[in-house]
């Protein structure tokens, strides 16, 4: 399950934080930074932030190099 | 339905603000600009022919356009960590780095050519909402 946090800015919604279930750390350091919580909040949420880019970006890269035959939904109905 | 990146857009104004606050502004920026990347590629995969999600073609989108997405992702999300790393390290009481809005031009510019690869329909236009804020 992914929760994600969102950020209301006046009438509009977005969402600012996608993260798995579990990864507390990282809404706890995005949460305090919204709140202003200071210099080290704002320095915990970038480095979370870093450190999340690094696997979505491999996993982005992985589906990208992937072979064509490997990169076949599993779900698709065979013909 | 063009995608308008509502979110990157208010960061490069929020930049020119108060110095002192200046920093903590970049920080909601990159997490806002981290979110926008990360439900692109939450929901991308929805869409892909074959899988339950997706609709059928042509409303889909196929392998090869799949592909290209992510390498756009992964483009985007090593550009979105030197953007995060630039606000990180950036040293209190000093001016913004000046990198900054390269930064957000390139993400902005390489969100908008995802959400313009992918194909018509309503997963479309909802992500484009989100993206946007309701302003699309």
């Amino acid at each position: 399950m992914n929760w994600q946090i969102l950020l209301q800015i006046g009438s509009q919604v977005v969402p600012i934080l996608t993260t798995v279930e579990g990864d507390i750390a990282a809404v706890v350091a995005v949460v305090n930074a919204l709140r202003g919580a200071g210099y080290q909040a704002d320095t915990d949420a970038l480095t979370a932030a870093i450190a999340d880019d690094d696997v979505r970006a491999a996993i982005s890269k992985a589906i990208a190099d992937a072979p064509e035959a490997a990169n076949e939904p599993a779900s698709e109905p065979a013909k | 339905m063009r995608f308008k990146p509502i979110l990157l857009v208010l960061a490069v104004l929020a930049l020119a603000g108060c110095a002192a606050k200046a920093r903590h502004v970049a920080t909601v920026t990159v997490v806002s600009a981290k979110g926008a990347l990360d439900i692109t590629q939450d929901t991308e995969p929805l869409l892909v022919c074959g899988v339950a999600t997706a609709p059928p073609a042509p409303a889909c989108v196929t392998a090869d356009v799949h592909k290209a997405i992510h390498a756009q992702l992964a483009e985007a999300y090593e550009v979105h960590k030197q953007l995060a790393t630039a606000v990180r390290d950036w040293p209190q009481g000093q001016p913004a780095p000046a990198t900054i809005p390269a930064y957000l031009a390139q993400i902005t510019e390489l969100l908008q050519h995802i959400v313009d690869a992918l194909p018509a329909g309503g997963t479309k236009d909802r992500l484009t909402t989100l993206l946007t804020g309701g302003k699309s």
